[in-house]
């Protein structure tokens, strides 16, 4: 492949989506992605990184825009043309079929390759090229005949590593992987994105963690709530932090999250002690105040999600203990901790927090059915005006309270997720990235509805991923690392420097 | 064109309905007046009563996202029963506590079983369909046992006006029970997603339980109104009933995914299969042409009211 030859070309790409613009760039932004380099692509969580490269494998259609590939006009159907014309992608949350081997992920959907005379599928011949492939890459250690289930999350991303380079991409497509593997998997992997790089394949690289960015792209685009900011040619004079500035694109100071004052926070309203659950974390002695908002900062798998739910009594936790309001408690299921007062906003509002196919009304009352009725029998004017008060309250944009929650964009639907726990006066909320995927007018929205909570004395814990969020939001921060308490901040004295470095 | 379209989504929405004017039209004007003789319809409502009563708790099955595949089964053996004891103690109490009583246990080891053994409904109540019906038959020694025409028993569960009072008062109960209370929203909360349910704090396998033995109990009755009606508890009744009861769910509108439908559409489900059945006899159909529509009318029915856009995957 001749090098620094223009590969991918997208030009004034938009997608839009019921009630939000995913990507709305101008008609003359341009991105041009050239054979044999690394091109980053950066903004924060909703910039619409991984929309783009939905696009560009086909998985959705473009509301306007062009792209080109090598020259030519590039528009793919399916997945499928889109692996035709060259492209690959390692994707942030692998895609398998767990209950197939190795081999047969690896080269899934390309059977055709290893039939037989009797137009059999030849095994035997399949698993070898499955090792070849693997060893191609150093992943020696995973067998060809294993089960993906068999595997850990490491090993599984090793294969989605290996099942993509294995087909030769052209252009080839990394999302965010580096969050979730440890370092020597991240060095191997910049190593094998290097190579690609010098063999002329075009990489198009996702990441939060804009150092790596700025250590291995040769140039970056950086994207905003949808829209292209600029593009960078990394070279001495660009700074990661400049990176970040043009990401973010606004001063992240205080004020937009929240006040200072702490007047609000009291007694001691939660206390683990000890907690454990195999896998997930192990010794997580914290507190959180009431009137206090407490963030746990980690990356990926670093067993803050799993913690949160173990509160909850969805997870199930294998020691410690847990102290409410200063007593001892067991919490075995989310009706267990909804009696003690406690609330839980997910993290997948979607297959977690909402039922999609109801209306506003029912959403919002389904965790306050106690409240709404008397005797077992519903009261439906009461649950409407509730649903009503709240949708006005939390300036919750929907035609009417019947209309359903599938119908709502990703903000509005994260504030009827919030909704249901405020209404049934839950004191204590454990919240879990509750401006994921939510666009930027809703997210300080929803950041208003975490203060006023704050503030009426509600103990709050912000568990997410996103730092600035976390900075701006917490009273006190603790981090987490492969599922341990690796520090402890206070509002006064945390940075983003200090946080990341004791989350990774 | 908007008119058209709202129009249009009226029809697919209420299919059952649209379904039972057509029918009922067409039957009407193509039988020479004997479908719509007073008495004609009548017993088209007396034939549809054990069906629309058995129906009922199914839908909160179905509602729920399971599926009940034993009810068949279930109404011989409490129709056997109920014939038994009424035969041996002549008490409608009795008679009515004992055909319960089995039906709620048959249906509470489905219940526990399914939720305990994490057994799919499927497979749980394709079990209990073999094992009722030889229950029935070992209860029964094969043969049928009489109900007398004149006995307290036949007159209220098996003639009119008693036996419309009762399948029109239970149908009633049952909308309250759906509409108006704790239970009816915790099934649908269930059936919407049973996973965002528990992190609603709601106890989902007791609620699954207690739906299940909310159909045992009517069941029950469906079974004690089938035997009353045809004069006998039959060890070889309702051999493909649980088809019936899915079919008039359905095209009632409630989805076998769970969560959407309810008991009014079941109600117009049942008619619609009651008149096609009585109109297709007027017409002189043999039975297994009558089976043979009845087929081509439950799937049409499904395929024109299901909307195609949000349901990817269908299983």
């Amino acid at each position: 492949m001749e090098k620094n030859k223009s590969a991918v070309v997208l030009r004034g790409l938009k997608k839009y989506f019921p009630g939000t613009k995913a990507l709305d760039w101008d008609e003359d932004d341009i991105i041009e992605v050239k054979a044999g380099e690394i091109h980053g692509l950066v903004g924060e969580n909703g910039a619409g990184k991984s929309t783009l490269f939905q696009i560009l494998m086909g998985i959705y259609d473009m509301t306007g825009g062009q792209m080109e590939l090598f020259g030519k006009p590039y528009k793919p159907k399916s997945v499928y043309d889109a692996e035709k014309a060259g492209l690959s992608i390692i994707m942030q949350q692998p895609n398998f079929a767990y209950n197939l081997t190795v081999a047969e992920n690896i080269f899934l959907g390309q059977d055709k390759k290893f039939l037989n005379k009797a137009g059999m599928i030849d095994w035997k011949r399949q698993f070898e090229a499955a090792k070849e492939v693997l060893h191609k890459f150093k992943f020696d250690h995973i067998s060809p005949t294993a089960l993906l289930s068999e595997l850990g999350f490491e090993e599984t991303k090793q294969v989605e590593i290996a099942r993509a380079l294995s087909s030769e991409p052209k252009v080839l497509l990394v999302d965010e992987t580096s969050a979730a593997i440890s370092k020597s998997s991240v060095d191997t992997l910049y190593q094998l994105l290097k190579e690609q790089r010098d063999k002329g394949c075009a990489v198009i690289y996702i990441s939060h963690f804009i150092d790596e960015v700025h250590e291995l792209c040769d140039r970056v685009s950086i994207l905003r709530d949808g829209r292209l900011i600029t593009k960078l040619e990394i070279n001495a004079s660009v700074s990661p932090d400049f990176i970040i500035q043009n990401m973010v694109g606004r001063d992240v100071s205080d004020a937009v999250y929240r006040s200072e004052a702490s007047h609000s926070i009291g007694e001691v309203m939660l206390k683990t002690k000890g907690l454990k659950k195999d896998g997930e974390f192990e010794g997580i002695d914290l507190c959180v105040h009431s009137g206090e908002i407490v963030g746990i900062a980690g990356i990926g798998g670093c067993g803050s999600d799993s913690f949160g739910k173990a509160l909850f009594g969805y997870d199930r936790i294998q020691g410690g203990e847990i102290y409410f309001k200063g007593k001892p408690v067991k919490i075995n299921s989310p009706l267990e901790a909804m009696k003690l007062g406690i609330g839980y906003i997910p993290k997948d509002r979607d297959k977690e927090g909402l039922f999609l196919i109801y209306d506003s009304v029912v959403n919002i009352s389904a965790a306050n059915m106690k409240n709404v009725s008397k005797n077992a029998v519903i009261n439906h004017r009461m649950e409407q005006k509730i649903a009503v008060e709240s949708i006005q309250k939390f300036l919750i944009k929907t035609p009417s309270e019947t209309t359903s929650v599938s119908d709502l964009s990703g903000g509005n639907r994260q504030k009827v997720a919030i909704s249901k726990w405020v209404v049934n006066d839950s004191e204590f909320l454990i919240v879990n990235s509750p401006t994921r995927g939510v666009d930027v007018g809703a997210k300080y929205e929803i950041y208003k509805i975490l203060e006023d909570l704050k503030n009426q004395g509600k103990g709050i814990l912000l568990i997410s991923d996103e730092l600035p969020e976390l900075i701006g939001m917490s009273d006190r921060v603790y981090c987490f690392k492969k599922g341990k308490i690796s520090g402890e901040f206070t509002r006064d004295v945390f940075t983003e420097e200090r946080l990341a470095g004791q989350m990774v | 064109m908007e008119k058209n379209n709202t129009f249009l989504v009226f029809i697919k929405k209420n299919i059952s309905l649209a379904a039972f004017v057509i029918l009922f039209l067409l039957f009407s004007c193509t039988t020479t007046g004997k479908f719509l003789r007073i008495s004609n319809l009548l017993s088209v409502l007396t034939a549809s009563t054990d069906l629309l009563i058995c129906s009922l708790g199914a839908t909160f099955i179905i509602l729920m996202g399971s599926i009940d595949l034993s009810v068949g089964s279930m109404i011989s053996l409490c129709g056997v029963i109920a014939a038994k004891i009424y035969l041996s103690t002549n008490s409608i109490l009795l008679t009515l506590f004992a055909a319960v009583l089995v039906s709620a246990v048959c249906y509470l080891f489905m219940g526990v079983i399914h939720t305990q053994l994490k057994v799919p409904t499927f497979i749980v109540t394709l079990g209990m369909l073999s094992i009722a019906r030889a229950l029935v038959t070992m209860v029964s020694g094969g043969s049928i046992t009489m109900i007398d025409y004149n006995g307290k028993i036949k007159q209220i569960f098996g003639l009119r006006p008693w036996i419309l009072i009762i399948a029109i008062g239970l149908f009633a109960a049952v909308w309250v029970v759906e509409k108006f209370t704790l239970f009816g929203r915790f099934t649908r909360l269930v059936g919407g997603d049973e996973n965002v349910a528990r992190l609603s704090g709601v106890n989902v396998k007791k609620q699954k339980i207690l739906v299940f033995l909310f159909a045992g109990l009517l069941t029950a009755i469906g079974g004690i109104v089938m035997a009353a009606r045809i004069g006998s508890g039959s060890p070889s009744v309702g051999q493909g009933y649980e088809l019936d009861v899915i079919t008039a769910v359905v095209l009632g509108g409630t989805a076998q995914t769970g969560g959407v439908g309810g008991v009014r559409g079941t109600l117009i489900g049942v008619l619609t299969i009651g008149i096609l059945a009585n109109g297709l006899i007027l017409w002189g159909m043999p039975s297994e042409v009558q089976l043979l529509i009845k087929g081509l009318v439950v799937i049409f029915a499904v395929a024109v009211s299901t909307e195609r856009k949000q349901n990817m995957i269908v299983r």
